[in-house]
């Protein structure tokens, strides 16, 4: 066991615990941010998609000890009114079908237009390739994305 | 006063005529000859080296990262990167789906953004003093 400092959503938090714990064990176990999903534990499906430093990371494979005196944002601190560019375009365009991996998709996607705020349709592709939605929304995922986009430069 | 497009234009045409002289007279067969001639024993040994070397550029554990592709391939039989991964702008990935979003920085160096198993070949790149190539 050892000591881990991080800040979660801009708030800090201080654990004793085993440095090679999973992150996604630690945001849903210990801190009981649940918006962060649990899909295949491999990295492979995206569902577990969070933030570290504004870089999208698979925290299922992400050990504690690599986020030490970083910042990580889940889902839930995307923002605190449902403001972001992203939630508004999910809502609008109604994307999720059963919604297990949006969290994730959403995280992916608000890394994209972090980078790139007027991204082409193979973008999208490109950056949302790694994040698996068995209900197939690939198709509305894009249009919101799209639609964020055009929010996010509107905006600026 | 000679234009600068002009002197541009002019150091063209004179490499242009130049270099097919100039690489006859150092490709020449009786060169090549002189050089065989001179130093027995030595293509043999250049070819043996080269092999030693060539094992390492052709592993998969290079080519796979180091490809003529906008993506990564994987397996010993080079096939496309699983969730169509791309090279992306610095060739660390696309904007969302980072090398480093799943490989982590645990192995090998943590630029190098590679899957488990790399430390082995870098031991093999050190011994042909390799390492600064596969740096990219």
């Amino acid at each position: 066991m050892e000591t881990t400092r991080f800040k979660v959503n801009d708030k800090p938090v201080e654990l004793q615990i085993d440095p090679q714990t999973p992150l996604l064990w630690v945001l849903r176990e210990q801190l009981g941010l649940t918006g962060t999903k649990f899909g295949c534990g491999m990295a492979l499906c995206g569902a577990c998609t969070v933030h570290v430093d504004g870089t999208a990371v698979r925290s299922c494979v992400t050990p504690v000890k690599a986020v030490a005196g970083r910042q990580v944002r889940t889902i839930e601190g995307l923002s605190t009114d449902r403001s972001h560019p992203i939630q508004r375009a999910w809502l609008q365009v109604q994307v999720p079908q059963c919604g297990y991996c949006q969290p994730g998709q959403m995280m992916s996607a608000a890394a994209l237009l972090s980078v790139n705020s007027n991204p082409s349709d193979s973008d999208i592709d490109d950056a949302m390739a790694g994040n698996l939605c068995r209900c197939g929304t690939y198709a509305r995922i894009r249009k919101a994305i799209h639609m964020a986009a055009e929010m996010t430069r509107s905006e600026k | 006063m000679i234009q600068p497009c002009r002197l541009s234009l002019l150091i063209c045409l004179c490499a242009t005529i130049l270099a097919p002289v100039l690489a006859g007279v150092i490709c020449s067969p009786f060169a090549l000859a002189t050089i065989q001639e001179n130093t027995p024993g030595k293509d043999a040994q250049s070819l043996q080296a080269f092999r030693a070397v060539a094992s390492v550029l052709t592993s998969p554990r290079c080519l796979n990262c180091h490809t003529s592709t906008d993506g990564p391939l994987q397996g010993d039989d080079n096939h496309p990167h699983a969730m169509n991964v791309k090279r992306g702008l610095d060739g660390k990935g696309s904007a969302a789906l980072r090398c480093r979003a799943c490989h982590q920085t645990e192995n090998a160096k943590p630029h190098w953004c590679v899957g488990p198993g790399i430390p082995a070949l870098g031991e093999r790149c050190r011994r042909y003093r390799m390492r600064n190539l596969f740096h990219g």
